[in-house]
């Protein structure tokens, strides 16, 4: 057997897929019991199960933005408790502190000790999104400038006492927030997936027993490092650098900067994020923790192996970011828009990488969450309502194909947007028009995907509205002289007037106002003028471009039927290409 | 004079045909190659193994991928879409999610329909039902020239809320069938009429799309049969577990699309109740592939959330999850570990013993490197396997690991059987179900190979291989009943449910099947209606869906209902809020029509099947080298027990039983395998 692992690579493996089972049978059990949509619907959330050293074993996540951190959050927990001697069979920990847990305080992590034969041998943990956690505004603020304006801060919080729920504890955390009863129902669908952690893991213990399984995953840890080192290693040597810009803060017109410089050389990556934007005033500042956990995601879309993460990955993988930049924010900084400066670094990190990593990466995607929220009285059901809704739109081209249309961005992973007949039977709204958006995706060899084109109208009266919108200064970037595709765009249309804006807090809409959003498409890869003219003819025919559009990107020339002038396209290529 | 029944299925490689004989009470079974250009003439080739002249057969039933080829191939209609002004993108948008959360080369797979064919229609009904614009006509017209124009053959619908109210679909049905009397018409209401734009677009879609190809398939079949003097109706096998006649299968073309993987879960149904077991874990496992179903509380598993490529299906299907770690699934070395899956040889090029150039090591191989398969390949199909090829792939695995051949295989057989394992885990768990309390129902080619060390990763005790493991599926369709489902979508929390307005929906949804029996010659005293509710916790997205306990809605029932929605719940995840409001969101009828079985199997007739004195030789069991006896199912007496290690051959399956497990061939001529210590 291969000197350097210590188990049978055969029980490993049956080890390492039990590991990543049990963590999608948690993951099951969280998002088919919670209340919130945001969970079950939007998969806000992530489980792990870890060994006692709080490194990881098997995870599943919804969201890739979850990659990882919750190991961090152990750590915090059994220094904040005074060492991990101090865990009781049955407590469980309750935490979401933006600093410690690097993302915003509606993200709820609960931890479970693991015990067997009465010696704590893991954890199991959970996080997921609740409904409100008692901001200033229901849901998520568009605009707070504190971070107790967003919501209640707990630190690592005893929920569970051997088995016994703290009442008192408990009520004190879910009071704070405007909706009670799913807070409650959340906790206990989090709850019920650490019991189902701690229920396999005491299984397979029992099935290979306790030396076994430690050596597997001594085993496991070194498997993922070894990945690592050879994925790292086949990228050139060299130092990679990129930036880019997020519009504001939500708060002033400033610009927020990201800036990365990596370097690679031999097995190592380095990251470094010096010359980001300092902490600002606005919500899009984010935990070190999180930042770290993006680093992360970005590695594994690009250099990454499929096979799920472990304890054992990252290990080469160093990342600096100075103190107090909005990405490693610190007391009383904003948090609630973390991931919005994080979907711009993990972008930026796959740019700096695509002249190395060609067939791996895509020209941008349009970039943030484009989210709509809408609350309000509705009068016929005589009850307050809130709508939230991220916004799909264009995924960057690739070396193998075009980018996807009306596809949700990356940090929301597998969300799925609301079905209008549901929408429309739920809130006092009408959807008149939910469509792609012609024209909207980068020109390219391989075309970005299309935006979306959503038309809300309003069908009552003192409807607030928030919206954040982001990336019109740095719309989804082509790549290889791709271009860039549409910025994003709102039009609120009132009865005797029509603004655009992208992110507003608490404007008030009445009934037959429309609010229009479009969202961007994805960047194009290669040249437009290397698109076969019949490929642009098809995007005619179908309507993901007009023939305006065909002649002045891709320089393709139709006539009045839609018939292909082959001699004045091959002309005109020749005449204007850049 | 009837005196036969007989079942078909087709399948990707073979067609397999199962006949009953009434007189005798034995069955016979025949293999015969799939013929993917026209199907039919692989069931007419199988059939006449068997039987010359269909007259004195008085059921016939198959199951057909015509219409999930033609999906899959994408060799389906000339469609055309008609939407809703300002939702043109419904289908392509779909539901926006990306399913592979680390992939930035996302794409959805290819559509059915091009956009360019995709009209608007300026009209429009609100939730409630009411109009807010109405059709106009012109504008309908206009859309009608443009298909004409293009020749397009098939015109689906599917307009905002016409679950709720399908009078502009209905009308512009009327308008087409006027101008376009030969195009083929698909509403959107009538295929599923439950809310969701997208999930009822796709499904309705999918329905229109296969529509041509089986109607067509059908009517050879019909015409061929006739002149054979079948007298009786022609079945096809439904998704959804029942049977319908080959007439009402054009209507619902899309209740063919699982129809041959289900015959199996039907006769594992049959299976458990012949054994009196309520819960049973299907396992349908062939050279590449690995399917497995659920009956729960001796009623299949059906979900109304099915996807095909990704493609959402609402009508009522079996349960098969298709699980990544079948006989194809590949084995590789990555940072000095084994891996399994999840990627598949697939059956082109196929496992490398296929000797189809496959480079890679799969499970397959290593179970004929272990010996577990006989290089003669699966039984009864003529398929040599390439020990040598196998051995080979297996090696340059096995280096790269510092392992010897045997082990390597062993491992990868471990791995895949522990793989197949959780995944079964994780699909009971999720119904609330320990898998200790299943029994494990295998069959295909290579499934009776793989069950009991399964079995034993799951704590599961009992295995029962049927009789007939290869031609099983087609053996189920024989157990089966006449069925249609009908759904409305009905929102209200349970305080302010109407109960007029319920009654009514059943009573529509009462009468639609009745019609649907009434067409399949099903007599009153033969039908059994199944009243049910999809309910959850306001809030929620997901329901349950809980049966109703007579066949009206009373204020009584009601309260029966919400207390077996709380009930029911708590069994599926572990947790319930009797305290919270309860929704309900879709009501649903299942119609049965029952078929007359009358078949205790007497056992098999099988012309090539004989006893011959057991052979032995070398089998790798635990690392472990023993000369291991082979047997032929035909040298087992009934109802005696025989210890593992062994294998027993069957005419169409290998069953590998290891040493902990004891075996009873039952009168039925099915194996029912304990495991030692576990009765």
């Amino acid at each position: 057997m291969n000197q350097i692992f210590s188990e049978n690579p055969v029980t490993t493996e049956i080890i390492r897929n039990a590991f990543v089972s049990a963590a999608e049978e948690m993951n099951e059990s969280l998002a088919r019991s919670s209340f919130s949509p945001i969970i079950y619907e939007m998969k806000d959330c992530s489980v792990g199960i870890f060994n006692e050293k709080a490194e990881l074993l098997g995870q599943s996540s919804g969201l890739p933005m979850f990659l990882g951190n919750l190991d961090e959050c152990i750590k915090l927990t059994s220094e904040y408790i005074g060492g991990e001697e101090n865990y009781k069979p049955g407590d469980i920990y309750l935490m979401n502190d933006s600093y410690l847990a690097g993302t915003h305080l509606n993200d709820i992590t609960i931890i479970s000790p693991i015990f067997y034969h009465n010696k704590i041998v893991g954890f199991s943990a959970t996080r997921a999104h609740w409904m409100d956690v008692g901001a200033k505004d229901p849901g998520s603020s568009m605009n707070a400038t504190e971070i107790y304006q967003e919501g209640i801060r707990i630190p690592p919080t005893r929920i569970y006492e051997q088995g016994r729920p703290r009442k008192d504890v408990i009520d004190l955390i879910t009071m704070n927030g405007r909706f009670q009863e799913s807070s409650l129902g959340d906790l206990n669908a989090q709850i019920a997936a650490c019991k189902t952690g701690e229920k396999r893991y005491v299984e397979i213990i029992e099935n290979h027993g306790l030396t076994t399984v430690n050596n597997a995953v001594l085993d496991i840890f070194k498997q993922s490092e070894m990945i690592d080192r050879e994925n790292i290693a086949s990228i050139p040597d060299g130092i990679y650098e990129e930036k880019g810009y997020l519009d504001n803060d939500g708060v002033s017109d400033e610009p927020v900067l990201i800036k990365v410089k990596l370097t690679i050389y031999g097995e190592n990556l380095d990251i470094n994020l010096t010359g980001t934007s300092l902490q600002r005033q606005g919500m899009t500042n984010c935990g070190k923790a999180q930042t770290i956990s993006a680093c992360r995601v970005a590695f594994k879309h690009l250099i990454g192996s499929k096979t799920p993460v472990t304890g054992g990955n990252f290990k080469t993988m160093n990342i600096f970011v100075p103190d107090k930049t909005i990405l490693s924010a610190q007391e009383p900084a904003a948090c609630g828009w973390y991931f919005s400066s994080l979907g711009l670094l993990i972008d930026l990190i796959i740019k700096a990488l695509s002249n190395v990593l060609q067939d791996q990466c895509a020209a941008a995607h349009y970039g943030d969450s484009m989210v709509i929220n809408l609350s309000g009285f509705d009068s016929k059901e005589h009850k307050p309502f809130l709508y939230v809704e991220p916004t799909a739109g264009g995924w960057g081209g690739f070396s193998a194909n075009d980018g996807q249309s009306g596809l949700i961005n990356n940090a929301n992973g597998d969300f799925k947007n609301m079905p209008v007949e549901v929408l429309e039977s739920k809130y006092p709204l009408k959807v008149n028009t939910y469509s792609l958006r012609q024209n909207s995706g980068g020109a390219g060899k391989n075309r970005g995907g299309l935006g979306i084109l959503k038309e809300y109208e309003i069908c009552t009266d003192n409807v607030l509205l928030n919206l954040w919108f982001e990336r019109s200064l740095t719309p989804a970037w082509g790549l290889f002289n791709g271009e860039a595709g549409a910025p994003p765009n709102v039009t609120v249309q009132k009865v005797e007037s029509s603004q655009s804006m992208l992110k507003t807090n608490g404007y008030l809409l009445n009934k037959g106002d429309k609010v229009k959003v479009e969202t961007g498409g994805g960047g194009g890869f290669g040249h437009p003028f290397d698109r076969s003219p019949n490929t642009v003819l098809d995007d005619v025919k179908d309507g993901y471009i007009d023939v305006e559009e065909a002649f002045q990107k891709y320089g393709v020339v139709l006539n009045e039927k839609l018939d292909l002038d082959e001699e004045q396209t091959h002309y005109h290529r020749q005449t204007n290409l850049k | 004079m009837s005196r036969y029944r007989i079942a078909a299925d087709i399948g990707g490689t073979f067609t397999d045909v199962v006949l009953y004989d009434k007189q005798t009470g034995k069955y016979q079974t025949a293999k015969s190659p799939s013929t993917p250009e026209d199907l039919s003439l692989g069931v007419l080739n199988g059939v006449n193994k068997l039987i010359s002249n269909l007259k004195d057969v008085d059921f016939f039933v198959h199951g057909t991928t015509a219409g999930l080829n033609a999906f899959l191939e994408r060799k389906g209609a000339d469609m055309s879409l008609i939407l809703t002004k300002g939702f043109k993108d419904i289908y392509e948008i779909g539901r926006a999610n990306r399913p592979e959360i680390y992939n930035i080369q996302y794409r959805q797979p290819k559509r059915l329909i091009e956009r360019r064919d995709v009209f608007e229609v300026n009209e429009r009904m609100l939730a409630d039902g009411s109009v807010d614009t109405p059709l106009n006509e012109e504008e309908v017209l206009k859309i009608i020239d443009t298909i004409t124009e293009r020749g397009l053959n098939s015109v689906s619908i599917c307009l905002l809320h016409a679950y709720n109210n399908p009078e502009h679909e209905k009308q512009i049905r009327h308008w087409i069938n006027e101008y376009l009397p030969h195009v083929s018409v698909s509403l959107s209401h009538e295929i599923v009429r439950e809310w969701r734009e997208y999930e009822r677009t796709s499904t309705t879609i999918i329905n229109a799309y296969i529509a041509p190809i089986v109607e067509r398939y059908l009517k050879k079949l019909d015409d061929e049969t006739k002149k054979k003097d079948l007298d009786s109706e022609l079945y096809i096998m439904q998704s959804n577990g029942g049977v319908m006649t080959a007439e009402i299968a054009k209507k619902i073309p899309i209740q063919t699309m699982m129809s041959g993987p289900v015959g199996g879960t039907i006769g594992g149904t049959e299976i458990g109740q012949t054994n009196k077991l309520q819960h049973l874990i299907c396992v349908d496992m062939g050279g590449t592939s690995f399917d497995v179903s659920m009956i729960v509380n001796g009623q299949p598993d059906v979900t109304s959330e099915a996807k095909l490529e990704k493609f959402p299906i609402m009508t009522p299907m079996v349960n098969i999850h298709t699980i990544g770690a079948g006989g194809g699934s590949i084995a590789w070395v990555e940072g000095g570990g084994l891996r399994v899956g999840p990627e598949s040889a697939g059956s082109n090029p196929g496992p490398a013993c296929y000797g189809n150039n496959g480079k890679e090591a799969t499970v397959t191989d290593a179970n004929l490197v272990l010996g577990r398969i006989d290089s003669e390949g699966f039984s009864s199909s003529d398929m040599q396997l390439d020990y040598r090829s196998a051995y080979n792939v297996i090696e340059k695995v096995a280096e790269k690991l510092d392992l010897s051949v045997v082990e390597t295989a062993e491992g990868i057989c471990d791995i895949a059987n522990a793989k197949m394992a959780d995944a079964i885990r994780t699909l009971t768990i999720s119904k609330g179900i320990d898998p200790r309390d299943f029994a494990l129902v295998a069959f295909g080619g290579a499934g009776p190979m793989h069950a009991m060390f399964i079995a034993e990763k799951l704590g599961i005790n009992k295995i029962m291989i049927p009789s007939m493991a290869g031609t099983f599926s087609a053996w189920g369709m024989l157990q089966t009943d006449i069925r249609h489902d009908d759904v409305r979508t009905y929102v209200s929390t349970m305080e302010e449910c109407d109960n007029g307005i319920m009654n009514r929906l059943y009573h529509e949804m009462k009468t639609d099947t009745d019609k649907i029996l009434n067409q399949q010659k099903i007599s009153e005293k033969d039908r059994v209606f199944t009243y049910l509710s999809d309910l959850r916790y306001a809030g929620q997205e997901y329901t349950v869906t809980v049966p109703l306990s007579s066949n009206e809605v009373t204020n009584q029932n009601l309260k029966h209902l919400i207390t077996d929605f709380h009930e029911k719940h708590l069994n599926i995840y572990g947790h319930n809020n009797p305290e919270g409001q309860v929704e309900i969101v879709n009501l649903r009828l299942t119609g049965k029509g029952l078929l007359k079985k009358e078949q205790r199997s007497k056992g098999i007739d099988n012309k090539n099947g004989r006893a011959s004195s057991p052979r032995s030789k070398p089998v790798i069991w635990k690392s472990v080298e023993k000369e291991t006896t082979i047997y032929s199912i035909f040298d087992l007496t009934p109802n005696k027990s025989a210890l593992g290690p062994m294998i027993i051959e069957t005419s169409s399956s290998t069953v590998v039983v290891p040493e902990d497990f004891n075996v009873v061939l039952d009168s039925s001529g099915s194996l029912e395998i304990t495991r030692r210590n576990h009765t």
